[in-house]
């Protein structure tokens, strides 16, 4: 007791280190499970943080969207000419190949005939702004500003404006923490837009970019391609994932390792959606 | 004495706002600066008195920054810890006023920091991060980290002069 008296200062710091350490091994546990829900002191730090990064994020975006507006405004008239072009062709493209109402409703009575369960159905989305991120660009965590009031769960896919984001990892009364696809413990499968028989799974690559494989290596993929999620596990079909920046073919294995660039840029994603299950 | 304590944790829950909502404009090859870092470093660095409070508030800073947008709780604190401590240490046992201390232990704890999370992300994760990506940020890290250090100092230092008060 004496020796803890006058060592008081050490003691602390090893109550400090093993607590610490403890905190990383219980976290690092209920990451990687479902069901595991965060402790009190975690929501209710995670509320008091959210509360005061909300608005602090709103009025800072604004102030660099203002500013790199007034930088960059040549460059938007440009893009605003290229959208309108690509608005028109889009406009024509839609007529020729839109399904007609009548069309539409037939499909929809032989679904119905053969008892088909869409399992892309059943979601409602909601709108949430970025609050915070992690700024390393290597683990890919962001904090959004939607939570358990909002009906957003643990698991909860996360998109962007131009693509996947990721998967909700912690869950508090208005805001959640969201693990990234850039992230090196995340795995998405998906499709190859266009050659939908082409199918396999990519992860982060711990470099802010995605690194996959094929699942059949006797097909073709190629640089450019797009890439969206099939469909199979936790992520709805058809979002889009990122495009293919290189493939290599292992010759001994044989195996297509690619290379992909996300389709969302994580520090310009201000406005994010979240796929939340409707409950019956 | 509290009114010290009140000024340090204002300080230390605006590095942590700024850590995660400006941080990533000032981006320098995936090297940003780490607020909380320079905070703890500028408090034990001209703290006379050696207490630990700098160190607490750093640490629990920290740990609200893990809560928030890090993946594992725990292991930002635990590397603050470290780092102020090296400081401290550092501090007692070499030139205090010098330029080139400041320097060699912000790249110390800088080094520290960044490659100890990805350590430790990857022991608990069982993924491991591109280290070349790691080592990239280093630099940038760095650069903001002493600029910063140095600036906060700087000015707290003139202040201190004047004012004969801390922080």
């Amino acid at each position: 007791m004496k020796w803890v008296r006058e060592n008081l200062s050490k003691v602390c710091l090893i109550a400090a280190i093993v607590f610490f350490l403890v905190t990383a091994s219980v976290s690092s546990y209920r990451a990687g499970n479902e069901e595991e829900n965060d402790s009190v002191a975690e929501v209710a730090i995670q509320n008091l943080a959210a509360d005061v990064h909300a608005p602090l994020s709103g009025v800072l975006r604004s102030i660099s969207s203002f500013f790199g507006d007034l930088v960059n405004f040549r460059e938007y008239a440009v893009e605003n000419e290229k959208l309108k072009q690509e608005n028109a062709e889009l406009k024509k493209t839609l007529s020729e190949t839109q399904v007609t109402q009548e069309q539409l409703e037939q499909l929809e009575q032989l679904s119905s005939n053969f008892s088909y369960i869409d399992h892309s159905s059943g979601y409602r989305e909601v709108a949430a702004d970025v609050i915070s991120l992690d700024s390393s660009g290597v683990y890919g965590i962001l904090t959004i500003s939607a939570g358990k009031r909002q009906g957003v769960q643990k698991g909860d896919v996360v998109v962007g404006p131009s693509g996947m984001v990721g998967r909700v990892l912690s869950v508090a009364r208005n805001s959640s923490k969201v693990s990234g696809i850039i992230n090196s413990s995340t795995s998405v499968s998906f499709y190859v837009q266009g050659k939908e028989n082409l199918i396999g799974v990519v992860t982060g690559d711990g470099k802010g970019a995605l690194k996959g494989y094929l699942l059949d290596n006797g097909k073709k993929i190629e640089e450019g391609d797009l890439l969206t999620t099939s469909g199979l596990g936790r992520y709805p079909a058809g979002l889009e994932i990122g495009t293919v920046t290189s493939v290599n073919k292992d010759k001994t294995t044989s195996q297509v390792s690619i290379h992909v660039a996300p389709s969302v840029d994580f520090y310009a994603a201000g406005i994010v959606a979240v796929f939340v299950e409707e409950k019956e | 004495m509290v009114a010290r304590r009140i000024k340090l944790v204002v300080f230390c829950f605006i590095c942590f706002l700024l850590q995660g909502n400006v941080a990533h404009y000032f981006s320098i090859r995936g090297g940003v600066p780490d607020f909380i870092l320079v905070f703890i470093l500028t408090y034990t660095y001209l703290d006379d008195t050696d207490s630990p409070d700098g160190l607490i508030a750093g640490t629990a800073a920290g740990l609200f920054r893990d809560i928030c947008y890090g993946q594992i709780t725990g292991t930002s604190p635990l590397l603050y810890l470290a780092a102020g401590g090296l400081m401290i240490y550092m501090k007692r046992r070499l030139n205090n006023e010098s330029r080139i201390m400041l320097f060699f232990v912000t790249a110390m704890a800088t080094v520290l920091t960044v490659m100890g999370q990805w350590l430790l992300y990857a022991a608990f994760t069982q993924t491991l991060p591109d280290i070349l990506r790691v080592l990239l940020r280093l630099p940038g890290t760095l650069f903001w980290n002493y600029l910063l250090l140095m600036l906060i100092s700087h000015i707290l230092h003139r202040r201190r002069r004047r004012s004969r008060f801390l922080v």
